[in-house]
């Protein structure tokens, strides 16, 4: 099948998958009460007196169908409705908040697959020797670390201990100046980013001093995952027949483990790292609280213990789509690596 | 590889904690960053940077830095004010007072004071008047109604809107619809929903227009409980104060820049950054390195910045709030926390708080020193009525219930005509999870009462904070409350009034007394009679009487009022406690970095 005919029959599928996402969400979120949603209005306990007007004032007690109705013709005229927790709409409050997610992402998941990838390379071209044992105990600590607890103690050291080196949040007070100036322009709102495009070292590096500890602490914590899948993959290729025939025609190790059996291994870890990459680029709500890089996921989290029901739904379209996306790009992907997959087909 | 596993695990946690100890939280040095800036680190967004709107104590804060009112306080004082944006004020008679209006002033985008400002300042809250907004301070006196609307109708006179505040040349004239005290007046007018805007901008950016929508006329009832984002004013903003919106990153921060045009001359800060972070540690680290000037501290945490000589700390700040244990006199009889809902020893009947022994005996058996101790680390007052320390009539030595056994037992042996000594009583209380002081009231009331008698049993539960709010309230208010039998919360001053803290405990229309059914006609008119009275002296006689009645009646169990601090770093100066001033960091304005 054309790629261009099968990505346009993948995305016609979003349609139906939004459409029974929202419901699902829309209805679960009925199941509270008027004056529960309402609580999302109410900032201080004067308020609770005019709790009527307020059910009033945003239809909170119409019945569900009504409400959804109401919110899906806003949607279809572009408007995904108002995100009370951060008081901006709720467009507004995804592209305030994606980049900073997409940013940890885009520098988080090529470190973690890569490290993972080349880590289980190695310990499976070296089982249970000591390279394989080591990347072990690597991969049960790092698998074993509450992301929190790791957060908080690289936070102490590198920001207590070492007085400031590595700070918490997206940058500096001085360098927010700078990037939120006339002069300084937003190309992706990514700092990093946005600081080469301007080519301002200062803020490059200020952006890069706030963003290696969240990075840190995500890689720690998900390289163990991608390392010891890539670790079984690669031993379950090794000892394919072809492997056989590549050693007895009396190639280097060097090259049957590099060329033939880490690219037939790549298939299953392609898919995770999909899914790696969509659940870093959807929120990673624990270490953008810890260390106040805040982003979608801050945003989601927020909204859903307020029960702002609008920033949820619009969280979960946006998330609908991304995964819908990325797995067509792993789908694709499966066509670059493995030249017997046939898009929409079979394997040959 | 067990062995090489255990030790890898072992090193990584002894590592983790000898790093607690050395993180630099220990006294070093607080070095000295962005001299000419104020930062501070907290917690809770801003809700809307519109006067007419914000309700809350983060907006607040910020209005009071962009915005100014007419007068202000002197210093501590809660009753002495200051000119600001009036020059002086008039009390003509009971109904009406004229303030000058200073010249001179710049707003941020360059517009003149006038007196029209003022004027459109007030009647626009009052057509606007959002559901849950403070605008019901403002209608009150003005119009003599709480609100504009009854349930979704329109119920204010626009004319009435208009004649309430007038020019008359460079004054502006408040006609009051009803005799109202004065001082409750000028304190509500200093608070952020006093603050003055820029009718021009306002106008050509959106806002109500007088001159389009006349109050005469009917267009002005659209602009009427608008939702927040109908309001060009919510994130943008254009006052008279020392310093003028910058950015405000939702959920990030908020930055704000020196007023250049400042007519009281130079300002303290050129920025003024709130930033709005979430983890404790970061915050404490960010004090500590000098990122920050001032942080939010929760009170479990106060112990790890305690005796740090690089910090100013200030102690015992008597906040005007308390908090309370409220009983159910009319318990929904479908609760699902009240057991069988009979007086069978499996639960309680809907009226039983009713009996004022229960409440009584109830009220001896809390222990009030242990709460103060555990919930607020003793950082608290004990109260035995709703009036906290700092406003008229509050008296340190009123009449409280001691925690005492005995009576409890004593007043429960003659509740419900001895049945309930008899059968003894089963039913369920509830607090919103993660709040550490309703959690241990409840702990130590349920432990108090089963002390007495084991067959006095009450099981708690914890609730989210909707859900809790949902069960104070009933869906049927004219027959019934909420299934809560009993509710902990509080209560934080609009204005440092007696009355803001009497009518939501004692009215029977009160904030929290509706939604316990308790009050009476005759304690309904002694309010509000103490409300309207002029005379301090005969004000404070009336509210000793009304505090007599709220021990005599113990309605709820009156808890404490909590004790606040403030920790900045050594280099910022000039802070002083005023109560009423919104916001963790004080009169900014007063305050310096060096």
């Amino acid at each position: 099948m054309e790629l261009r005919s099968y990505i346009f029959r993948r995305l016609l599928l979003l349609i139906p998958v939004l459409f029974g996402v929202t419901v699902f969400i829309f209805g679960i979120t009925m199941l509270f009460s008027p004056t529960q949603r309402a609580t999302l209005y109410i900032t201080s306990p004067q308020q609770m007196r005019d709790l009527a007007t307020i059910i009033a004032r945003y239809g909170l007690d119409r019945p569900f169908w009504s409400q959804y109705a109401t919110w899906i013709g806003q949607v279809l005229t572009g408007n995904l409705g108002w995100s009370n927790v951060v008081s901006m709409p709720v467009w507004n409050a995804i592209w305030h908040y994606l980049p900073a997610t997409l940013e940890l992402a885009i520098v988080a998941a090529p470190l973690i697959i890569l490290t993972g990838i080349f880590l289980g390379s190695k310990a499976a071209a070296h089982k249970d020797r000591p390279l394989d044992h080591g990347t072990r105990v690597i991969a049960i600590v790092g698998w074993s670390l509450p992301t929190f607890w790791l957060g908080l103690i690289l936070l102490m050291i590198f920001y207590g201990y070492f007085r400031g080196f590595l700070p918490p949040g997206r940058l500096s007070t001085q360098m927010e100046v700078v990037v939120t100036s006339a002069d300084f322009i937003r190309y992706t709102r990514m700092n990093t980013i946005d600081a080469i495009l301007n080519l301002n070292g200062p803020v490059l590096l200020d952006a890069l001093r706030h963003i290696i500890l969240p990075v840190i602490t995500l890689s720690v914590v998900n390289v163990a995952f991608i390392m010891r899948l890539m670790r079984s993959s690669m031993l379950e290729s090794l000892g394919k027949g072809y492997i056989l025939t590549a050693r007895a025609k009396g190639l280097s190790e060097r090259v049957v483990v590099n060329k033939h059996a880490r690219r037939n291994a790549l298939i299953p870890v392609i898919t995770i790292s999909g899914y790696l990459f969509a659940a870093l680029a959807n929120g990673v709500v624990i270490t953008e609280t810890i260390f106040s890089y805040k982003g979608i996921g801050w945003w989601a989290w927020q909204s859903a213990i307020r029960l702002d029901i609008a920033s949820v739904l619009g969280f979960a379209l946006f998330n609908a789509v991304l995964f819908v996306v990325v797995n067509l790009v792993v789908d694709v992907l499966y066509t670059r690596v493995d030249p017997r997959v046939r898009l929409g087909g079979t394997v040959q | 590889m067990k062995k090489i596993l255990f030790i890898s695990l072992a090193m990584v946690l002894a590592l983790s904690v000898s790093l607690i100890g050395c993180d630099g939280g220990g006294g070093e040095a607080i070095p000295l960053h962005n001299p000419d800036d104020f930062i501070q680190e907290t917690i809770g967004d801003v809700d809307s940077l519109d006067p007419a709107w914000g309700y809350d104590t983060s907006s607040g804060e910020q209005v009071t830095y962009i915005y100014e009112p007419l007068l202000v306080y002197d210093g501590e004082s809660t009753d002495v004010f200051l000119p600001a944006l009036a020059t002086n004020w008039t009390v003509v008679n009971a109904t009406q007072i004229r303030f000058t209006i200073r010249e001179d002033v710049s707003f941020h985008e360059g517009g003149s004071l006038t007196p029209e400002d003022v004027e459109y300042s007030f009647e626009r809250m009052m057509v606007q008047d959002r559901g849950g907004g403070p605008a019901w301070m403002i209608n009150l006196p003005l119009l003599g109604m709480y609100r504009t609307r009854s349930g979704a109708t329109i119920v204010a006179d626009g004319e009435d809107i208009d004649n309430a505040v007038e020019v008359d040349g460079n004054e502006v004239v408040f006609n009051f619809a009803i005799e109202f005290p004065m001082i409750q007046w000028l304190q509500i007018l200093v608070q952020p929903w006093g603050s003055i805007l820029d009718k021009e901008w306002c106008v050509a950016n959106g806002e109500w227009d007088p001159a389009s929508d006349p109050l005469s006329g009917e267009g002005w009832k659209a602009y009427n409980n608008p939702a927040k984002a109908d309001s060009y004013l919510y994130n943008h903003a254009n006052g008279t104060g020392p310093w003028k919106l910058d950015t405000w990153q939702a959920g990030d921060y908020i930055r704000l820049i020196e007023h250049e045009d400042y007519w009281r001359g130079s300002v303290p800060f050129n920025l003024v950054v709130t930033k709005f972070v979430d983890e404790y540690t970061s915050r404490r680290l960010s004090l500590l390195n000098g990122d920050a000037d001032l942080i939010y501290v929760p009170r479990q945490y106060i112990g790890d910045l305690e005796g740090n000589t690089e910090l100013n700390a200030y102690e015992d700040l008597p906040a005007l709030q308390n908090d309370c244990i409220f009983f159910n006199f009319s318990i929904d009889p479908d609760s699902d926390f009240i057991g069988s809902g009979a007086l069978d020893g499996d639960g309680i009947p809907p009226d039983f708080f009713t009996d004022e022994h229960v409440r009584k005996g109830f009220a001896y058996a809390f222990d009030y020193d242990t709460y103060i101790a555990d919930a607020f680390l003793g950082e608290a007052t004990r109260m035995g009525n709703p009036l906290v320390d700092g406003l008229l009539g509050y008296d340190p030595n009123a009449q409280m219930y001691s925690h005492c056994l005995t009576a409890a037992a004593d007043e429960l042996e003659l509740a419900w005509g001895g049945n309930v000594s008899d059968v003894g009583f089963k039913f369920t209380i509830t607090y919103n999870s993660g709040n550490i002081e309703r959690k241990t009231g409840c702990e130590i009331l349920a432990e108090q009462l089963l002390a007495i008698d084991p067959k006095y049993q009450i099981a708690i539960q914890p609730l989210t904070w909707p859900t809790f709010l949902d069960n104070i309230f009933s869906e049927d208010p004219g027959v019934h409350k909420g299934p809560l039998p009993l509710f902990q919360i509080g209560w934080l001053a609009d204005y440092p009034d007696p009355d803001n803290f009497i009518t939501p405990y004692m009215h029977s229309y009160g904030d929290w007394a509706y939604y316990q059914d308790y009050g009476y006609p005759s304690l309904d008119t002694k309010i509000e009679t103490a409300r309207y009275e002029t005379d301090d002296a005969t004000r404070e006689i009336l509210y000793d009487e009304i505090c007599d009645i709220y021990h005599e009646d113990c309605p709820g169990i009156m808890l404490s009022q909590p004790l606040g601090r403030r920790w900045f770093t050594k280099y910022i100066h000039g802070f002083y406690f005023n109560p009423t001033i919104p916001g963790p960091a004080g009169p900014l304005y007063y305050m310096s970095k060096s």
